[in-house]
């Protein structure tokens, strides 16, 4: 059987001008471009894309709209294509998945055999013991249920996302999404046209809606021209509405982008999905939904088969025989669930151009081909109750099935927005309830199914839509609909079963029923007990004959049943739509660039990247001793623009300081830096600094690195309760900062700044100085975090590459040299100056850290004064406290543990070995009785190894601070 | 003539590694970028282009006599908060809150008239400069594409008819902190955006990255000549 293309108008999609070539399981096929790979494969006869996941059965196209799974196929590297989505394109290598030899010869096309000792659930419920057994098995079962192979070598393709705004959404442009847009645009609104497939129109371009075949194209030319042509409505195709998210924000993808779009009002007119019938073998390759069939000649020319026999529960299906009549099809048969009395003038229309039409009716089976490769005829029963046929067979042969089973509404958005879903017995259909404001929806989804009706239902949709935007004042007119579109039981089952209710899972009638009688009674348990609806078609075929079993097994209404859960997406999505285009930012202090010029090491610090140590990374150790050794005798230079810095201005300034921190602050002398803890309300100690006063009125404090964010927005809420009249302004990317460290910095210094006496009278130990370096304003802090001679330089960032240049020029006479952040840690752990957050926990107060020093108890208040009374009026049950090792000892790491018997007294917060001292050094928390120096405590390094390290008093370098204050 | 370069100079911009084969010209002690190599006539800033204005003379002032300081220098006063306001010398007034404002200098005018803001406001009781020239760099998008292209990378709604002319936002682009000012230089429509400085880098590269589709390029001053 070669199937040819039919004459235009036929095959909307397709440029019969322009072949294509492509290659499916090694043999090469032409098709045209435009053309779906489905398409293209039926046109050249090939109907079989697929294998089915559990029985290998065969299978071919069955909605032609990319809705169900049964023509997923390998694309290259990439598994699980839809085959009636993706176009053909030259040159592209397609396969079959899911199969053991060949995709026509499946050596495990014998498992459809044995498919009562496959009941739903048997690998878990089979599988599970003896211990362990599973494991055995997984490999082998994944194998037999396998889909797609993906490439573990692919190379990452560039996905990005984008965002939209709109007044007015609408997702579907059928008959009722057009004519809403259409009158939503016109009234003044922008709106968004969202169509899944690669054409405007619908249900229009290929249903047929008239006997005479002509309404549908004539109305669709026009709306379609018009929403093309009006300025106000933008339209994207091939474009999936994938979510409905709160307050209308919708992913919406189209190729490799997602767009989120933000709208104000969101129509729904998603139509509804055609269903199958349930009967044996009503998965063959030939048996296809009506739209199906009419989607193949209208959009692509391809005839689906010479002989066909159409089953319906409603005028579709009369309407689907004249249009296959019209391209030269012969219908053996429209047989109609019904009773004669629903159609009895499209079926006079039938039998009058001689097409035998049998009411009451039902196909009981599809009979196959050899290896169930195509339908060759159907078994035809008279209805005798419900599910039930008489027993007289009749065997019309075909090679084409077209069914008509009725319809299930889009309802998968609207249910993520919390409608509800209702059943009518007396239409045998699901209706939607109770959407969110300013989403509505329109058509056929709304259960609105004569065309006239439809577009009418579209109008008052975007009337609504309107009225909320402001935009009109129009009454929007109820749209009612008589037309029914379903049957009640169009389910058949078959003692040999293969009557299937969902494709995508192998899952047949007796399956669901099944899984009541084994308790699950709830349709939700029934989904996940028999795995109904959990495939790639997500339940659009499953879920309406699912709900029909359960409620009937279980003597429930439908509404009762209802159906399971609707999440997104809608459809599937690629993570690299989720994850393509991801903004990480980072920050880069404006020396940067030095760093990497003098080798550094980087490492991130936050968002922020600091060089760790300049030198060999693979010598580390080496590199940090070297440059600790080289500060504590010439001089160093390290980049500390990463520093928070916030100032404090006016009048209540010193009234602020000494409200947040600690410290005493009201009568710091202007010139003078303070050391400034501050505490969280609970008592903990969150942040520190150094606070300059610059003026009477003018504070410039310092935080950490990663604290000056919450500092700042701690600030800013307190001030808001305290009402004091001060500015508080985060200046952290607004200075660069360095500090020059070691015996020889004044040297250095001396050099540059002359407008600033640096003597150790002028600019003594903790002293604040506003100058120069040469012509760069400065200010400068007398600091000693790393236990030398040392300034903190802070100037505006756009001076700081030049402020360290000229240091460094400046210091070769002095050879100084840059140090990084790791070996600023090991000089000021010598020190035994502490790191908040490191050094620190969520439970650090300031009595654990011997910072009784830097808490005022005079003044009245500072925030957390009350929870730090309480807590430092409480026995200390740990504390920090400085321990060494000798340098041959096993290093403990940060974060082991610090044992005291059984228990776990503290760990270890910073340890280094110490070139100052020739030990190994470190902080840790220890029980407040081993506090005192000279008691032991034990440390469990790695290895589950332990060392006992002695309790020392700090700091371990210059106790006497006479380096840091020359 | 003598070749300008930014390392000549004690007051660099955070972004001027980022310009290749360029071509700069003095303004403020510091440099601006003049020409990229092959950069073409205006026709660029119509399409598509960015520029990096961050050597241009900026400052801030907040506090309550920013009004009045504002009014000492002929400075307009924005009526509200995120709106923008030009002065009779192009430069702008950016009002952020409500004692707040951003004071950008004509990118096109060679001296910059702000010299005396920032003293006026540190003798002011009650006003606070905002040090912006150093915290913020200043890039500046033009063309046609200009909503579209900020759609991919900024979730607010940056099309004429919701962020008009005059107007500012302050929002996350490329999720870093940003200031976007909808203004114009020479009648072309400009979104100037202010952000932190040391995520310039980061950012230059994300917006580059978002001009791909537009064709879109860096252009020096020198295009608006």
């Amino acid at each position: 059987m070669k199937l040819q293309r039919l004459p235009a108008p036929m095959g909307l999609l397709i440029d019969r001008n322009n072949p294509v070539s492509f290659s499916f399981e090694g043999q090469t096929y032409t098709g045209y471009q435009g053309d779906s790979i489905a398409s293209a494969l039926l046109a050249n006869d090939q109907w079989l894309m697929s294998r089915s996941f559990k029985y290998h059965r065969p299978r071919g196209p069955l909605t032609m709209a990319g809705q169900d799974a049964n023509t997923l196929v390998q694309l290259g590297g990439e598994p699980n294509v839809l085959a009636d989505r993706e176009h053909v394109a030259e040159g592209m290598q397609v396969e079959g998945q899911n199969y053991n030899g060949s995709l026509e010869n499946d050596r495990d096309a014998y498992l459809g055999k044995f498919g009562r000792f496959m009941p739903v659930g048997f690998y878990y419920r089979s599988f599970f013991k003896p211990m362990g057994v599973w494991d055995k098995w997984e490999s082998f079962i994944r194998d037999k249920a396998g889909l797609g192979k993906l490439d573990l070598k692919f190379e990452p393709e560039y996905y990005d996302k984008q965002y939209l705004f709109y007044d007015v959404v609408v997702t579907g442009s059928g008959p009722a999404g057009l004519s809403a847009a259409l009158k939503a645009a016109d009234a003044g609104a922008n709106v968004l046209l969202v169509e899944e497939q690669p054409i405007l129109g619908g249900s229009l371009t290929y249903h047929r809606f008239d006997q005479e075949g002509k309404k549908a194209d004539q109305l669709c030319a026009k709306l379609v021209s018009s929403v093309q042509a009006h300025a106000r409505i933008d339209v994207k195709t091939e474009a999936v509405c994938n979510a409905w998210f709160t307050e209308n924000y919708l992913p919406v993808i189209q190729g490799k982008r997602m767009y989120k779009v933000r709208a104000k009002e969101v129509i729904v007119a998603s139509g509804s999905f055609e269903q199958h019938a349930v009967f044996r073998n009503n998965d063959l390759p030939g048996v296809m939904m009506s739209s199906a069939a009419l989607r193949l000649m209208k959009w692509y020319a391809v005839k689906p088969g010479e002989k066909a026999v159409v089953v319906t529960v409603n005028d579709d299906g009369y309407n689907t025989a004249l249009e296959l009549l019209e391209q030269g099809i012969m219908v053996a048969a429209v047989i109609d669930m019904r009773g004669p009395e629903y159609s009895p003038d499209s079926a006079d229309t039938l039998r009058g151009l001689g097409v035998r039409v049998e009411t009451g009716s039902t196909v009981y089976e599809a009979l196959a081909t050899k290896g169930n490769k195509h339908i060759k005829a159907i078994d035809l029963r008279k209805i005798t109750g419900k599910g039930k046929v008489s027993e007289h067979s009749e065997i019309i042969e075909c090679d084409l099935l077209c069914m008509s089973g009725g319809y299930m509404p889009v309802y998968q958005l609207l249910c993520q927005a919390g409608a509800q879903l209702s059943y009518s017995d007396d239409a045998a259909e699901f209706a939607l309830s109770g959407l969110p404001e300013h989403l509505h929806i329109a058509g056929s989804v709304n259960g609105v199914h004569e065309l006239d009706k439809v577009l009418e239902d579209g109008i008052r949709a975007a009337v609504e839509s309107l009225n909320n935007l402001g935009l009109s004042t129009e009454s929007p007119q109820v749209v009612g609909c008589d037309k029914t579109v379903n049957f009640d039981w169009p389910i058949f089952s078959h003692p040999k079963g293969k009557d299937f209710v969902d494709f995508d899972e192998d899952l047949q009638a007796k399956d669901i029923i099944n899984a009541t009688r084994l308790g699950y009674r709830d349709v939700q348990l029934v989904k996940r007990f028999s795995t109904v609806g959990m495939g790639p078609s997500q339940g659009r075929h499953s879920a309406l004959p699912t709900a029909r079993l359960v409620a009937n097994a279980t003597d429930r209404t439908v509404t009762e049943t209802g159906v399971t859960t609707a999440r997104p997406p809608f459809a599937p999505e690629k993570l690299a739509h989720v994850a393509g285009r991801i903004f990480d930012p980072y920050k880069r202090t404006a020396m940067h660039h030095r760093h990497l010029e003098l080798g550094a090491k980087m490492i991130p610090a936050g968002i922020w990247q600091r060089p760790a140590f300049y030198g060999d990374e693979n010598q580390r150790d080496h590199c940090i001793h070297k440059e600790a050794e080289h500060v504590r005798t010439k001089v160093g230079l390290i980049d500390v623009s990463t520093l928070g810095g916030i100032e404090i201005r006016g009048p209540d300034a010193a009234e602020f300081m000494n409200r947040i921190y600690t410290f005493a602050f009201l009568k710091q002398p202007v010139g003078k830096t303070r050391y400034a803890v501050l505490t969280s309300e609970h008592g903990v100690v969150i942040d520190d600094g150094v606070a300059c006063r610059i003026a009477e009125d003018h504070f410039y404090v310092t935080a950490t690195t990663s604290g000056v964010d919450r500092v700042y927005r701690d600030m800013t809420k307190w001030n808001a309760q305290w009402r004091l009249d001060v500015d508080i302004y985060n200046v952290t990317s607004a200075y660069a900062a360095v500090n020059l460290a070691g015996p020889d910095s004044r040297k250095v210094l001396e050099k540059l700044v002359s407008d600033v006496d640096l003597s150790p009278e002028g600019f003594p130990y903790l002293a604040y100085r506003d100058g120069h370096v040469k012509r760069i304003p400065a200010r400068m802090l007398r600091v000693g975090f790393v236990g030398e001679l040392g300034y903190e330089i802070h100037v505006p960032a756009c001076y700081g590459e030049a402020l360290w240049d000229l240091l460094m020029e400046v210091g070769a006479e002095f050879d100084i040299k840059p140090f990084g952040v790791e070996t600023q840690r090991l000089l000021r752990l010598e020190k035994g100056h502490i790191i908040v957050s490191q050094d620190t926990d969520g439970m650090s107060h300031p009595g654990e850290l011997d910072l009784h020093w830097a808490i005022n108890r005079k003044k009245p208040f500072f925030v957390g004064c009350r929870s730090v009374d309480i807590m430092m009026s409480q026995p200390l049950t740990r504390k920090l406290v400085g321990f060494k090792l000798p340098a041959e000892s096993k290093k403990p790491e940060e974060g082991h543990l610090v044992i005291k018997g059984l228990d776990v007294s503290g760990n270890v917060t910073s340890c280094e070995y110490s070139p100052a001292t020739d030990c190994i050094i470190g902080m840790a928390y220890a029980a407040s009785e081993d506090a005192d120096p000279g008691a032991s405590i034990t440390i469990r390094v790695d290895g589950g190894a332990e060392v006992l390290a002695e309790v020392v008093s700090l700091p371990f370098y210059d106790p006497d601070n006479l380096r840091q204050e020359m | 003539m003598s070749v300008v370069l930014p390392e000549s100079y004690d007051k660099r911009s955070l972004t001027y590694r980022l310009h290749d084969a360029v071509s700069y010209t003095e303004r403020d002690d510091t440099c601006l970028v003049e020409t990229y190599a092959g950069q073409g006539s205006g026709e660029q800033l119509s399409e598509c282009a960015l520029l990096d204005l961050s050597g241009v003379h900026r400052t801030g002032l907040r506090g309550k006599q920013t009004e009045k300081v504002l009014a000492q220098e002929g400075l307009p006063f924005p009526e509200k908060p995120n709106q923008v306001s030009v002065s009779d010398k192009g430069a702008m007034v950016a009002r952020l809150g409500s004692t707040e404002t951003w004071v950008l200098d004509n990118p096109l005018q060679e001296v910059s008239g702000l010299g005396m803001l920032e003293l006026r406001a540190l003798n002011e009781p009650g006003c606070y400069p905002i040090y912006c020239q150093h915290s913020h760099i200043w890039f500046a998008l033009t063309g046609r594409h200009l909503p579209e292209l900020m759609a991919k990378i900024c979730g607010v709604d940056l099309r004429e008819k919701a962020f008009p002319l005059g107007a500012v936002v302050q929002t996350s682009v490329a999720r870093v902190g940003a200031i976007i000012i909808h203004h114009q230089l020479n009648g072309l429509p400009v979104f100037s955006i202010l952000s932190d400085s040391s995520s310039s880098e980061y950012l230059w590269h994300a917006l580059i990255d978002a001009m791909q589709e537009f064709q879109g390029k860096p252009v020096g001053l020198g295009a608006f000549l």
